[in-house]
Formats: structure tokens, C-alpha cells, sequence
């Protein structure tokens, strides 16, 4: 990672932390008080203002680290950016070359978010009749195997809304 | 302190209670069929496996519903070291040190020796770890019991720290993760003294996020996004044709490596937070150290097959330790299993074999089954379930998406449950791409409300005198204890650490 990206990153957990500290501070006080100090570490908002705390200290101490840190050369950084994609433990360094991310990954996403927000208005029965084949479609664009598609499409289709359903004893419409 | 110990009377009964309903036992093998395959393909594994069923389980009768989860558990962490083995990719992360001399054993052309070793040292881990924690848990119940409200706050506290662990070489992610997860545990109204917090006026968020919602998303969803952002690598792998070959020679000459590595996995899955992919590193560690044969781990030694296989799988029996006597998991797979338990109305925790007579007998009874079955089943499914790697993932993950909205819907029956799935697949996702752990975040999640109210109960107990509450002679006890399982479990790390950065080398 970068130290701009690391500095961002940084900018980002103190901003939560920020946030963190407003809520837990808008939370209103106990009913039943106690005598003494103990009363303010009794509160329903100690710990949720102790954590916010704590990560706005993590916030500034990843901040600090990103400002020190010495810079990196852009070889080096390709080569870390290839490992942190990878996500698993791989020792073969020729593989390492091809993992990337997905040109169309956000599409990707917007259509899960799609299938989520349609659930609640249409049902699990449309909403997964027009999710499964869209995505297939999208994800196989280049291999263009209408018939699989279809197939697999009406397979999932049964298995997750009727199969499954009938031997769990789910109710979905 | 007699109740803990009738646990052990229990055995006949459960074994009697298991085949009198042949529907555990086929739950139980439909687990390990299940768990074997999220095993075997790299991106699932026994976390989002078993977060998956979490919205299953309470569908079912609790005897198979655990036998159902308990049956994944064991196949998944068995099943990883498989692939590990044949082609270099561990089907799960606590089988990334199996790759080290599995791999090079399969391109001896011993890749059926490699793949029977693998499945047959976990299934050992397993056993023996359950006969370990059936005889030891009892012990620990006992003591747990005289836990006051400070000694859990302090339990879940030292919990949460030591997950800065999980985040390898970056502690502080770590804690990010388990902060986050400890603030939104406190979503709804609190249980001291009815507090609405963070509902921002939604009803739904009264009783704060459903863990096992929570838990779907952060596994399961967010795995989906990971998976599908991600450009799939083309897999290529040469299987030897043939079964895997059990090789009880290689076994017996290691059962002092194996005996050490049960109880080095043992105690990674005590310590909460570690989980097992780091017990799999310290146990090759420790076997490469105390070896004869030193100069050939990494190039084919069945000893580090043997000794990576058996400490995943008895750290995650051992993760259960903490995780039923004190409801504090020690790993991401006993946080589900915990979720799980509650779900079937056992409250994990120094009560549990007081309110759930039996329950240590039925866990252990089918872990052991479990592991027992797995032997066949991983001899019968290696030859044939590894064809699942060439499925790609773009076919899958459509599937487990669908499932994991259908599991968060079937558990609470509302649609405000399938939008947090949602939520939390893209906050887990986001978490992923920037390496932030998950199972911190899970482990926050689920401790955090405890860890609140048993704060505020104990100062409210000892309101009058609070020192009185600090200075508890059992208090401090647990916090010596703690803290010197806090500086052992940054140095399991460290020691993980040196061994990946050796190996790099």
C-alpha cells in the first residue's frame, strides 16, 4: 500500500472514530443513578465512548506510522498490490502475476445490491427468477453458452427456491 | 461441582440417542459431504459453510442441527489439506501450511500418500482433541462457574485484545475490526437498564443486529463480493488417479509428533482469537524444530503434512473450550457454533451443563462420530469431490448468494434481516480489501453486549466500594492468567510470523 493510500486509510478509521465518539456520546443517560464516580463508568455510553476512543487513538497512530513510513518504490508496490489481491498462500511466484480484479466487478455488485433490494418488494420467487440468469449472463458474457446457462439457471432456480425450502420448511413467496 | 462431572456419565446415553435416530447420523453425513466439499474449494471453507446453515439449523431438531454443523466443522478443516496437497491451493487458510510438503509429496508422485496423510492426521486431531477437551471441560466449567460479572468483562476484554493477533502483521487492523464489532454489539436496548442505543428510531434494530444475520453476511456474503471482484485464476491440476492411500506406517512412526501437535492445537484454540490457520504454522514450527530430519521439511516431508493436519483440526476442538464455558469463542468456527447453540435454546457459558445436562456428552459423542465417518467419506469423495475446483466461481457464487438471503430471511422471518445481510457483505468485503480481519469483528460482535452489561452489573454490585471489585482474589487470578495467555498468544504470532517469513525466504 501507498503512503498516500495508507495516510487515507488512516484520515478514514479517526473519521470513524469521530463518529464513533458523537453517537456514543448522544446516547442519553441511565434512569436509575448511582452515587459517586461510579455512575459515570456505570453509563450506557462508557464503553461505546471508551471504543470510540480507542480507535481514534488507532486512527492516529496509523496516521503517524503512514507520515513516517519511508517512501516505496512503484516496482515495489505492484509486487505488494499482487500479494494482497491473492488472499491466499501461494508459493508458486508465477501465479501470482495473474490475479487482478475484475474489469465488470462493479456491475457485479450493483446487481447483488439490485437482487437485495428487490427481495423485499417482489419476493424471493421473481426477485431469484430474474437474478440468477441475469447474473449468469453477465458473468459468462464472453463464453456466450446460452443453453448452459439456461440450464444451470433453471437448476439453481429449483434447488434454491422449492428444494430447499420443502426440506427445511421455509416459508418464502 | 458433581453435575460437571455427571457430564461423563452421559455418553451411553447420547450414543443411544444417536442411533436410536437415524436421522443425527444422516444430518451428521450430510455435514461431512457438505463440509467436505466447502473444504476442498478454495473461497468457502468452514466458516462460510457453517455461517450458511447457521439459517437452517434452528429448522431442525438441535441433536441435528449440531450434527448437521459439527459434521461440516470436521469434514471442511479436514477436506482443505486435500487440495493443499494435489494443487498447492489450501482449500481452507488453516491448511496453508499443509501446501509446504504436501505439495512437493505430490510432485514426487506421491500425491495419494500426501492426500491420505492430510485427511487421516486431521481426522486423528479431531479424536483426540475431543477426548481431550470431553475430560478437561468439566474442570474448566467448575472453575468458570465461580466467574463474577467482573472476571467475564475481563474474559471478554482480554478476548478482543488478543485478536489484534488475527491481523498478522498489522495488530491494529485487528483491533479496528474487534472495536467495530464491539460498538455495533450494542446496537437496541441494553439488557442493564433498558438504554436504546444506536436504533436511530428503527424498531427492527430494538433488539440490536441478529447475530446470526450478521454472521451470514460477514462469511458468507462478503465472500461472494471478494470472490467476484477478484479475477479468477485459471486452476490447472494433474490428479494421480486412484484413492488416497492411507500409509498407517508413516502415522505410527510420528505418533510422538502427533500427540505434540493435538496439544499444540489445543492450545491455539484456547487462546480466543487466534483460530486455527495460526495453529497449522506454530505445530509445522514445532515439528520442523524437534525433527531428525530438519533439512527436509519443504521438500516433501510427511511429518509436516502430519503435524500442520492435526493442530487445525484440534484447534478447532480446542477453540470449544472457552467457547462453552465461558460463551467466549476461541476461533471464527466456535463463534458460529455458539450462534448456533443459543439458537437451539443452550446458553453457552459457565451454566451450560447445569441448564443443558448432557450437552459436553452430545458434543463430544459427535465429534467423534464425526470424525469416525470422515475417514471413509474422505477416502470414498477425494477421488471424485476435487473435480469441484474446476467449477469456476462465477457459477457458485450466484448460488451461495441466493442462500445466504434465503438463510438470513429463514432466520427471522423479516426483510429488514436480508438488508443487514447485505450491509454486512459489503462491510465484510470492504474489510477484506483493505485486510482487515473478519472473525475480530464477529468475535466483538458476539462478546461485546456481555462484556457491557457485566461491566455495569459488577459496578453496580460493588457500587459502594469498587476497589472491593478490583482487588476480588479470583479477579486477579483471572487477570495473571490473562495476561500472561495475552503475551503467549502475540508470541504464537510472532513465531507464525517468523515461520511464513522463513519459509518466504
Amino acid at each position: 500500500m501507498t503512503k498516500r493510500k495508507e495516510r487515507i486509510e488512516g484520515a478514514i478509521v479517526l473519521a470513524l472514530g469521530v463518529v464513533f465518539l458523537i453517537l456514543a456520546l448522544m446516547i442519553r443517560n441511565n434512569p436509575i443513578k448511582l452515587k459517586g464516580w461510579v455512575n459515570i463508568v456505570a453509563q450506557a455510553k462508557f464503553l461505546p465512548s471508551v471504543i470510540a476512543v480507542v480507535v481514534i487513538v488507532l486512527g492516529v497512530k496509523m496516521l503517524i506510522d503512514a507520515f513516517r513510513k519511508p517512501a516505496v518504490s512503484a516496482d515495489q508496490v505492484s509486487k505488494v498490490k499482487q500479494i494482497e489481491i491473492e488472499g491466499v498462500v501461494d508459493n508458486n511466484p508465477e501465479d501470482k502475476s495473474t490475479s487482478q480484479f475484475e474489469p465488470n466487478a462493479w456491475i457485479t455488485v450493483l446487481i447483488i445490491i439490485g437482487y437485495f433490494a428487490l427481495l423485499p418488494l417482489v419476493g424471493f420467487r421473481i426477485a431469484t427468477a430474474l437474478f440468477i440468469p441475469c447474473i449468469l449472463l453477465f458473468l459468462n458474457l464472453k463464453n456466450n453458452k446460452l443453453i448452459i446457462i439456461i440450464s444451470v439457471s433453471a437448476i439453481f432456480y429449483v434447488a434454491t427456491m422449492f428444494v430447499t425450502p420443502l426440506v427445511l420448511g421455509l416459508r418464502i413467496n | 461441582m458433581a453435575e460437571f462431572f455427571s457430564e461423563w456419565a452421559y455418553v451411553p446415553v447420547v450414543l443411544a440417542q444417536v442411533f436410536s435416530s437415524p436421522m443425527v447420523l444422516v444430518y451428521l453425513l450430510i455435514g461431512l459431504v457438505l463440509g467436505y466439499t466447502v473444504g476442498v474449494i478454495p473461497g468457502l471453507g468452514p466458516t462460510m459453510g457453517m455461517a450458511l446453515l447457521l439459517g437452517i439449523v434452528f429448522k431442525l431438531v438441535p441433536l441435528e442441527g449440531m450434527a448437521l454443523l459439527i459434521g461440516v466443522m470436521v469434514a471442511s478443516l479436514s477436506s482443505g489439506g486435500i487440495t493443499a496437497s494435489l494443487v498447492n491451493i489450501p482449500g481452507t487458510s488453516a491448511a496453508a501450511a499443509t501446501t509446504l510438503d504436501g505439495y512437493p509429496m505430490t510432485k514426487q508422485g506421491k500425491g495419494r500418500d500426501a492426500a491420505g496423510l492430510s485427511y487421516m492426521s486431521s481426522v486423528i486431531g479431531s479424536i483426540l482433541g475431543t477426548i481431550f477437551i470431553f475430560l478437561i471441560q468439566p474442570f474448566v466449567a467448575s472453575i468458570a462457574l465461580k466467574f463474577g460479572d467482573w472476571e467475564v468483562f475481563l474474559f471478554c476484554l482480554f478476548g478482543v485484545l488478543i485478536c489484534g493477533s488475527l491481523a498478522g502483521d498489522k495488530p491494529i487492523k485487528g483491533w479496528i475490526a474487534a472495536a467495530a464489532g464491539f460498538f455495533l454489539a450494542m446496537t437496541g436496548a441494553d439488557s442493564v437498564q433498558s438504554v436504546v442505543r444506536y436504533t436511530f428510531g428503527r424498531t427492527e434494530l430494538l433488539s440490536g443486529y441478529d447475530t446470526v444475520v450478521a454472521m451470514i453476511g460477514l462469511f458468507g456474503m462478503s465472500e461472494v463480493f471478494y470472490v467476484l471482484i477478484k479475477k479468477e485464476k485459471k486452476m490447472e491440476y494433474k490428479q494421480e488417479q486412484g484413492f488416497p492411500r492411507i500409509r498407517l506406517d508413516i502415522l505410527a512412526k510420528n505418533k510422538l509428533n502427533i500427540m505434540r501437535s493435538t496439544l499444540v492445537g489445543l492450545w491455539v484454540g484456547f487462546i480466543p482469537g487466534v483460530g486455527e490457520s495460526a495453529a497449522c504454522w506454530l505445530s509445522y514450527d514445532v515439528a520442523k524444530r524437534s525433527s531428525k530430519t530438519k533439512e527436509q521439511f519443504g521438500k516433501g516431508n510427511p511429518e509436516g503434512v502430519i503435524a500442520a493436519e492435526t493442530a487445525n483440526n484440534a484447534s478447532s476442538v480446542g477453540a470449544l473450550i472457552p467457547a462453552l464455558a465461558l460463551g467466549v469463542p476461541g476461533s471464527a468456527t466456535a463463534a458460529i457454533f455458539i450462534a448456533a447453540l443459543f439458537m437451539m435454546n443452550h446458553r453457552p457459558g459457565p451454566t451450560l451443563m447445569l441448564d443443558s445436562p448432557g450437552i459436553l456428552a452430545q458434543i463430544c459423542v459427535l465429534f467423534l462420530l464425526g470424525a469416525i465417518l470422515m475417514i471413509g467419506i474422505g477416502y470414498v469423495l477425494t477421488r471424485y469431490v476435487i473435480r469441484f475446483l474446476t467449477i469456476p466461481n462465477k457459477y457458485l457464487m450466484p448460488i451461495v448468494t441466493v442462500f445466504c438471503a434465503l438463510g438470513a430471511y429463514g432466520s427471522t422471518y423479516t426483510w429488514s434481516s436480508v438488508i443487514f445481510v447485505l450491509l454486512f457483505g459489503l462491510i465484510g468485503a470492504v474489510m477484506k480489501l483493505y485486510q482487515y480481519p473478519i472473525a475480530p469483528m464477529v468475535l466483538g460482535l458476539l462478546v461485546g453486549n456481555i462484556a457491557d452489561s457485566s461491566l455495569r452489573r459488577a459496578l453496580m454490585q460493588y457500587s459502594h466500594n469498587p476497589l472491593e471489585m478490583v482487588t476480588r482474589p479470583f479477579g486477579i487470578a483471572v487477570i495473571v492468567v490473562l495476561v500472561i495467555m495475552f503475551i503467549l498468544g502475540v508470541k504464537t504470532n510472532i513465531t507464525q510470523e517468523d515461520v511464513e517469513k522463513e519459509i518466504e525466504e
